[in-house]
């Protein structure tokens, strides 16, 4: 009797599971969107684009986009699956890409569809797009799918040390951090060739401003506390170049009296060593000289750059967040009011070690 | 059967006084290989019985006739015939069975009523070969034979003290099988060994063919797909678990042994670990772990992820596995269970098959299946590789009995992948979990040492630990006497 | 009583202890304690672990001086009928726990993986897991716990892929929140240690049972040590803004992991907590079970079948995010209130009533 109901049982349970009623998503029978942009058409209409790899049997792949317009991200989704012939998921969604025009509107709104969704995963690069996304994702790099590719860049330099670490997690902790605000590279087409041209700078979810290519490794070093590889190369004199690489820089903030107008000291220490020198006699190489004009070269960007985000009113490098595990009477308002006013200072300390292999 | 025999004993019980030659031989001279022969010497006649199928020729003329020929009595015949174990009787079914066992009966007619039995049984026997199943290139090279004598010379052999005890027992009404049950007094709980003989004796069943059927009928959970006796063809593995007070069960006619109480541990190590350091032992015990829990979950995981969860696949791997897919119009599913089933098949009939025809096909239909079904787009190449991984990795696990069921229980695993995704790959987890917990061994946890969790009997499971290490039996087995050697001592030796 | 061969080693109650402890609370608790501990979350974390330890010792005073469960105890103290119904209170205590951890669960597989998953079909899937588990036993039941603990260990290891991208400056300043907060955020947090109330039943199974209460203690800094690990990480690892919208933390954490052979870990980290939420059903519907055995006198499975069938009706008719909330309102307040006001009044009490019996004697 037992026996015969716990065969019963199992029955039940094989019956049962026919009506589990879960929807499949056969890796073949759906169509993975790899990248995501988004052009601003008029006040509140997105046009989106989204690209997806075909994977030819001969290996290679082809990105096929699909464009449409609306105002809610999720419902583009639906107009889209309109178009496609296999249901579009975005579980393997590697990058978005936000206009210019639009970024500078806000994109928290739009961002919401990605947080959202739990399908979506935390390392998707967030990108700003110097021009037409649709462009950009319309095209063909070599024979990768475009959301690899497009991540692959970024990822790539910013594992090289080039530009600070970035993606869908990083830009909502900084959406949502009080003393910090979030960056996104820019990304743009020049002569059909994707570039990494600047790195956006965002005022909570808006795009206020850009650093350029030059400042990329100096705005690494102060937003990072621990950084490695990054390069700095300088001019000393017209006949003496110099190009350095960091093995490891260390940042210190000094802040006498938080949450009050006194100054705030950033020390940087780069311990580094000489990728390429070249002068005009084969002299020997003077450290201690290298040393200190490097010193002032990045004390004097490093200020302009501090000065660029204090005029701006955005905090990229979170001395909010390092006043803030300073203080007990933490404010953000009051913050708010005195971080453009306060001076900060960049001190920085260079310390070549080793020359590469040639003295 | 039984009841006709039944009755035969008690008809002969009542004309015990009119006992004769005819009412002893009558029921067997029904076969025609029972032979009945009269020697007559100078005093008197006497009447020979036996099965010449059963019977050895050689002792029959030179020992038994020619010593025949010079008695006068029965009494003087035992004096002459030069055996150790010669039996005067006057029970009918006594001599019957002796008769069956291969003994020949002699009964004068003079002296009264009474009959000798002498042992001539044949020996058709196989020679003791290396071992098959349990094959290991290091150590000995003796398996069990289908004799129960032999088997149990080859335990003693390795055990040569008093303390070994084998109690045999007759199971099967048609078979009358003799089941032996080793263990060693003082080592051995009671426990363990009263309740296999317990079983043993409550047995009701015509035939035992195997010593399989035995663990079939005796061990705690019937209806689990787990053996929970150990079944082994190698000597030294059972003179192992004797010392680590175990219980062994020789069966007669069978060419393994089972071993019991036993852990699904012990089912994962194969008697060559011991014979390898300690460390490469170890590595191959992890190996085959790895591979049991490789074969079962592998391809269920294949079919949960495909299906359901393309978000785990990595990025860089997503277009090698649609475009093993596009052509194939097959859900994972039904790709997998064909592969699977393709695989079982091969199997299957490797297993019929003559040996050398059984290679061919294996090579063949590997070969020639897998390439077409890939070729013709039924399965995609990814899983042809992972179904046949999975397969190789079945086939690690050193008892047989084992490997099978770890084929089987894949199929659970491989449904509810597609019904239920990951999470039910998980709930089959846990269901084989709860399984393995609630089964026993001779009423000893099948888990064990994980749980109940005996961090010393670990020393012998995952991994197996040096000798110096393994002092102490199994707490497990619950023996009388828990230590094997002084550890300390054997430190102080080897200084 | 207890047949001996039921009875487990008292290391067990290690495992037993801290196995439901972590259920599927672990995957989403650093929300509710941040909103008022702030960046000093994690010191609630340790509170909360103190004040648990004190109830569990209140808990073993209780029952080394009684030797018996609760049911019984309070049958005892209070007469038959009294003590029955304040057993039943208890029942339904467990009886509430099982239900809001198998429906958050369910919630969780819905919202995360299978969003038209049949949850009728689902529960009843782990409502005969419960029933093949329970019939085996008391024994089975702390095997699944120790299993429930060892396997899915390796879960935590992945806990450090986040740290790449953790903040760990977010933990300063240390102590800027007032104490009427940092009690607030102890009250929340011990919310995750609660179900451990089932010692009160399953005391009898253990050898021993005094000397198991040193691995009760071990068992709660388990748990403790693995919530203050995630605690540190998710302050780290979040804005504190941000995760006020994340309703499970721990999962979002997950996101970050890619591994060459995986990506997206919380999927895995959903499907491993099948294994570790299953002890937590298993022991509360047990305590369950054995607490009306011992209030009325019916046979065990049939207690076993009626209150799964309870479990199940009530799963069914709790989802949703606002009933599941609700539940986990009303369940957690009545645990707080029977652990830490009813337990240490009835200790005291029943401290008085043995006194008192002695003098009369």
């Amino acid at each position: 009797m037992k026996k015969i109901f716990q065969l019963f049982l199992l029955a039940v349970i094989v019956f049962l599971n026919g009506c589990m009623n879960i929807d499949t998503q056969i890796l073949d029978e759906i169509q993975l969107s790899s990248a995501t942009g988004y052009d601003l058409v008029d006040e509140d209409q997105y046009e989106v684009t989204v690209v997806y790899p075909v994977y030819e049997s001969g290996g290679g792949v082809k990105n096929k986009t699909l464009t449409t317009t609306d105002n809610l991200s999720k419902e583009v989704r639906d107009k889209l699956n309109l178009k496609s012939e296999k249901p579009l998921v975005s579980g393997k969604l590697e990058v978005a890409l936000y206009s210019r025009e639009l970024a500078e509107k806000g994109i928290s709104l739009i961002l919401d569809s990605l947080t959202r969704d739990p399908s979506v995963g935390s390392n998707v690069m967030i990108g700003v797009a110097d021009g037409s996304t649709k462009e950009i994702l319309e095209q063909q790099y070599g024979e990768t799918d475009n959301g690899i590719f497009l991540s692959d860049l970024i990822e790539q330099n910013m594992e090289a040390g080039v530009i600070p670490k970035t993606n869908l997690h990083l830009f909502m902790y900084g959406n949502y951090a009080e003393g910090l605000d979030p960056i996104a590279p820019i990304i743009g087409l020049s002569e059909d060739e994707l570039t990494l041209k600047a790195i956006g700078l965002f005022d909570s979810d808006r795009l206020v401003g850009h650093v350029d290519e030059k400042d990329f490794s100096l705005l690494r070093v102060l937003m990072e506390h621990k950084s490695k590889r990054d390069s700095f190369s300088l001019e000393i004199n017209d006949h003496e170049k110099v190009s350095i690489s960091s093995m490891g820089t260390t940042l210190n903030y000094k802040v006498s009296n938080p949450m009050e107008m006194s100054d705030i000291t950033i020390h940087l220490k780069i311990k580094a060593y000489i990728r390429e020198y070249i002068d005009g006699g084969l002299k020997k190489i003077k450290k201690q000289q290298i040393e200190k004009a490097f010193e002032k070269d990045i004390k004097e960007r490093g200020d302009a750059l501090v000065k660029q985000f204090q005029e701006l009113g955005i905090d990229p490098l979170g001395v909010g967040e390092e006043v803030r595990t300073r203080s007990r009477n933490w404010d953000v308002k009051k913050w708010d009011d005195l971080y453009p006013e306060i001076s900060i200072h960049i001190v920085p300390e260079v310390n070549i070690t080793e020359t590469g292999v040639l003295e | 059967m039984f009841r006709t025999r039944k009755k035969d004993k008690t008809s002969a019980e009542n004309k015990k006084a009119a006992e004769t030659i005819q009412t002893v031989f009558n029921d067997l001279s029904a076969s025609d290989d029972f032979k009945q022969s009269f020697v007559t010497n100078r005093h008197v006649t006497f009447c020979i019985g036996f099965y010449e199928t059963l019977t050895e020729a050689d002792i029959l003329h030179k020992d038994i006739l020619h010593n025949v020929q010079k008695a006068v009595s029965i009494e003087e015949l035992t004096a002459l015939l030069p055996f150790e174990d010669l039996k005067i009787s006057e029970d009918v079914t006594l001599i019957q069975d002796a008769l069956l066992q291969g003994s020949v009966c002699i009964h004068n007619s003079i002296s009264n009523k009474q009959f000798c039995l002498v042992k001539a049984k044949s020996a058709k026997e196989r020679q003791v070969a290396p071992p098959e199943v349990e094959f290991s290139v290091v150590g000995p090279k003796e398996s069990f034979v289908e004799s129960y004598q032999t088997n149990i010379h080859l335990i003693r052999k390795r055990l040569p003290i008093s303390n070994l005890v084998v109690k045999e027992r007759t199971v099967g009404r048609l078979s009358k099988t003799k089941v032996g049950v080793l263990y060693i007094e003082g080592i051995a709980n009671k426990e363990n060994y009263n309740t296999v003989l317990q079983r043993i004796e409550d047995l009701n069943i015509d035939q035992i063919a195997d010593s399989s059927y035995l663990t079939q009928l005796i061990q705690d959970n019937q209806h689990s797909p787990f053996p929970q006796f150990i079944d082994t063809e190698r000597p030294d593995r059972i003179a192992a678990v004797l010392g680590e007070g175990k219980v062994a069960i020789i069966v007669d006619g069978a060419p393994h042994a089972l071993i019991g109480p036993t852990t699904i541990f012990e089912f994962f190590s194969a008697f060559e670990d011991y014979y390898l350091n300690w460390l490469v032992a170890s590595f191959f015990r992890l190996v085959r772990f790895f591979a049991v829990l490789f074969s079962i979950l592998v391809t269920p995981l294949y079919v949960a992820v495909l299906t359901y969860h393309y978000e785990l696949i990595p990025k860089d791997m997503v277009s090698t596995l649609v475009t093993s897919r596009t052509a194939i119009p097959l859900p994972p599913i039904l790709e997998a269970l064909i592969l699977e089933l393709a695989i079982e098949l091969l199997r299957e009939a490797g297993a019929r098959l003559p040996t050398k025809v059984g290679q061919t096909i294996g090579i063949v239909g590997g070969i020639v299946i897998g390439t077409a079904s890939v070729e013709a787009g039924l399965t995609s190449n990814v899983l042809l590789i992972i179904v046949a991984l999975a397969a190789l990795a079945s086939f690690t696990t050193p008892v047989y009995q084992m490997g099978n069921t770890i084929r089987l229980i894949r199929f659970p695993f491989l449904l509810m992948s597609h019904y239920i995704g990951l999470i039910g790959v998980a709930i089959s987890f846990c269901f084989l979990l709860i399984h393995l917990l609630r089964l026993s061994s001779l009423g000893r946890p099948f888990l064990e040492p994980l749980f109940p969790l005996r961090v010393f009997d670990l020393k012998d499971a995952l991994i197996r630990l040096p000798f110096k290490y393994q002092s102490k039996r199994p707490i497990q087995a619950q023996t009388e006497d828990t230590v094997k050697f002084n550890q300390s001592e054997a430190k102080h030796k080897n200084e | 009583m207890v047949q001996k061969e039921e009875q487990v080693s008292p290391f067990l109650v290690f495992f037993l202890i801290h196995a439901i402890q972590v259920g599927v609370g672990i995957l989403g608790f650093q929300r509710i304690v941040i909103k008022s501990g702030g960046n000093d979350s994690w010191i609630a974390v340790i509170a909360a672990a103190i004040i648990v330890s004190a109830v569990i010792f209140i808990l073993y005073t209780l029952l080394n001086r009684h030797q018996m469960d609760i049911i019984q105890i309070q049958k005892k103290l209070f007469g038959k009928y009294i003590g029955s119904l304040f057993g039943l209170i208890w029942i339904m205590n467990w009886i509430l726990l099982t239900v809001t951890v198998l429906s958050s669960f369910v919630e969780i597989v819905e919202v995360w993986v299978f969003s038209t998953i049949n949850i009728y079909v689902f529960a009843f899937i782990f409502i005969l897991l419960t029933y093949y588990c329970l019939t085996g036993g008391f024994r089975v039941v702390a095997g699944i716990c120790v299993l429930g603990t060892i396997i899915p260990m390796y879960l935590y290891l992945t806990f450090l892929f986040p740290l790449e991208h953790t903040h760990l400056r977010n933990l300063l300043p240390i102590w800027n929140h007032s104490i009427k907060e940092m009690g607030l955020a102890t009250r929340d947090m011990s919310l995750s240690y609660l179900g451990f109330s089932s010692l009160l039943m399953y005391y009898p199974y253990i050898k021993n049972a005094k000397s198991s209460q040193k691995w009760a203690h071990f068992g709660n800094i388990l748990t403790c040590l693995i919530y203050l690990f995630l605690m540190v990480i998710t302050i780290g690892y979040f804005s504190e803004k941000q995760l006020s919208h994340h309703i499970w933390a721990t999962l979002s954490l997950w996101k970050i992991v890619e591994l060459p052979f995986v990506e997206r870990f919380e999927y895995i980290g959903i499907t491993s907590w099948v294994l570790m939420i299953l002890p937590n059903i298993c022991l509360l519907v047990w305590a369950a079970a054995e607490g009306i055995g011992k209030v009325v006198n019916i046979k065990q499975k049939k207690v076993l079948l009626i209150i799964l069938l309870i479990v199940y009706i009530l799963t069914i008719f709790m989802s949703g995010r606002e009933r599941i909330d609700m539940m986990n309102n009303v369940s957690a307040k009545l645990g707080l209130f029977l652990l830490f006001v009813y337990i240490p009044v009835l200790s005291a009490y029943s401290f008085v009533w043995n006194k008192l019996k002695e003098k009369k004697k």
